[in-house]
């Protein structure tokens, strides 16, 4: 009776083991989603976005003669903050959910990237990844150059704990390692977007054009990583076009 | 064998396969308890991240410094070098992390930075194993060599930061070898942008443009012929 019982007991163990085992390989399976767990909704509650209101019309610009945002639209605005919040550059829904960008979608993003704080670098700049997909893909429209353009002729960020403020804290050599990148995040993305633009070769001319006149501003920019980009990309642009 | 025999090798079997499976991305290294639960949690969210990349191959160098481009082998490399994490401000309001090899070279500090700046996802990780590679004792921590003065990048401008104009040239900030923590880092980096098949791209264009940045800290030509010829010939 009792090896009956223990027999019994182990089998119903197995069951379980077994079970357990499934479940694990298969949360496995998704890696991805399980590295974005440890700063993921979770973090909505404990590390919300800082949102600072900070009306500019040319950041949030083409809001005129757009059709209202629909739901689908919203949804999509809820699914990038939730994802700008978790910190994980690796989630696929980046590949994946933001593909077919419409007009209302972008002016939404348009207007998210505006509210964020000029500190939120890597979040801004993801918002301009994003729209510049599309633009790469699309070729966009005079609204999507028009952000572009404000976006590359933004105030350089001064420093990561304050864009407004030289650090306080001094520099060196070794705290500095990359820095100068995450200072330019949002404009070395547009820039990375319209060379994408300009490579796949399905610009149309308007599309070239504006792209040209956005690299024109870029090159200005006090930033040296934003003029540098922006003059190797028309550097490539007039090799390409034998000029 | 008897049936309940085999049950008990079963369950076994099934145990020590969910122990082997989930021990690459095992965290070796311990936290201090002053560590900040937020803190924490973002190094090991970024490391399971690491923990996850597959690779299609990896470079000549990589191999030679890292192995395979895939997320076993840098959970390893990481684990090897570092034993702990604690917080420090690191002597810099900047820092994001370091490693003080003359105090305790197996651990790493991390500084409030951390979280508290918003640098991409692969720029802290990128910190973490450039701090990494500080920690061998047996390579005399890979100490990093003097940039010339003046510091010029191709165009032949001064390399220095635009809003403090603070200036490389002559600072310890360079190295002199791909297998540095410059070298090293961005060799992993731009092989995460070459070779990673499950990265964003995302990941993969901010892997570039980080590594394409730490190059700039290559000064000896032999070394940048080397990764030139390793990673950007193609």
């Amino acid at each position: 009776m009792i090896f009956r019982n223990v027999k019994r007991a182990g089998f119903v163990l197995a069951v379980l083991t077994v079970t357990l085992a499934s479940s694990f390989f298969w949360m496995r399976a998704r890696a991805p989603h399980v590295s974005s767990m440890a700063g993921g909704p979770k973090d909505d509650k404990s590390r919300p976005l800082e949102i600072v209101p900070e009306p500019q019309a040319s950041l949030a610009a083409g809001t005129h003669a757009l059709p209202s945002p629909r739901p689908e639209d919203f949804a999509k605005d809820r699914l990038l903050s939730e994802i700008l919040t978790a910190r994980n550059d690796n989630d696929p829904r980046l590949d994946r959910e933001f593909n077919a960008l419409t007009p209302a979608m972008r002016r939404l993003f348009r207007e998210r990237y505006a509210e964020l704080a000029s500190e939120k670098r890597n979040e801004r700049g993801t918002i301009v990844y994003l729209l510049g997909r599309q633009l790469a893909r699309t070729g966009g429209d005079a609204d999507d150059f028009q952000f572009f353009d404000a976006v590359l002729t933004e105030s350089p960020c001064l420093s990561m704990a304050d864009c407004a403020h030289h650090s306080a804290g001094g520099a060196d050599s070794h705290s500095e390692m990359g820095t100068e990148i995450s200072l330019a995040y949002p404009q070395l993305v547009a820039l990375v977007s319209i060379e994408h633009l300009i490579e796949n070769g399905r610009a149309s001319a308007s599309s070239l054009i504006q792209a040209r006149q956005a690299l024109a501003l870029a090159v200005k920019s006090p930033v040296q990583a934003v003029a540098n980009k922006a003059r190797a990309i028309q550097a490539t642009l007039s090799r390409a076009s034998g000029s | 064998m008897k049936k309940s025999n085999l049950l008990g090798v079963g369950i076994l079997g099934v145990i020590v396969g969910l122990a082997l499976a989930s021990s690459s991305a095992r965290a070796d290294y311990s936290f201090d308890n002053d560590v900040p639960a937020d803190i924490k949690a973002q190094m090991i969210a970024d490391m399971q991240f690491i923990g996850t990349v597959q690779g299609t191959t990896a470079s000549p160098l990589h191999q030679q410094i890292f192995g395979n481009a895939d997320g076993p082998t840098y959970t390893k490399f990481f684990n090897d070098r570092v034993q702990s994490v604690g917080m420090s401000d690191c002597g810099m309001g900047n820092a994001v992390a370091c490693v003080n090899a003359g105090f305790d070279s197996s651990k790493m500090w991390l500084t409030e930075n951390f979280i508290k700046f918003s640098h991409p996802q692969i720029a802290r990780i990128m910190v973490m194993f450039h701090e990494s590679r500080h920690t061998e004792d047996n390579n005399d921590n890979w100490p990093h060599a003097t940039c010339p003065s003046p510091f010029l990048d191709p165009s032949g401008n001064e390399i220095k930061s635009i809003w403090t104009g603070y200036s490389l040239a002559g600072e310890p900030g360079c190295d002199v070898t791909p297998f540095g923590s410059y070298g090293s880092s961005m060799i992993m980096l731009k092989n995460i942008q070459k070779f990673c098949t499950n990265c964003t791209d995302k990941v993969k264009m901010d892997a570039g443009l980080y590594a394409d940045d730490q190059f700039k800290r290559i000064i000896d030509s032999t070394a940048v012929q080397q990764i030139t010829t390793d990673l950007y010939s193609n």
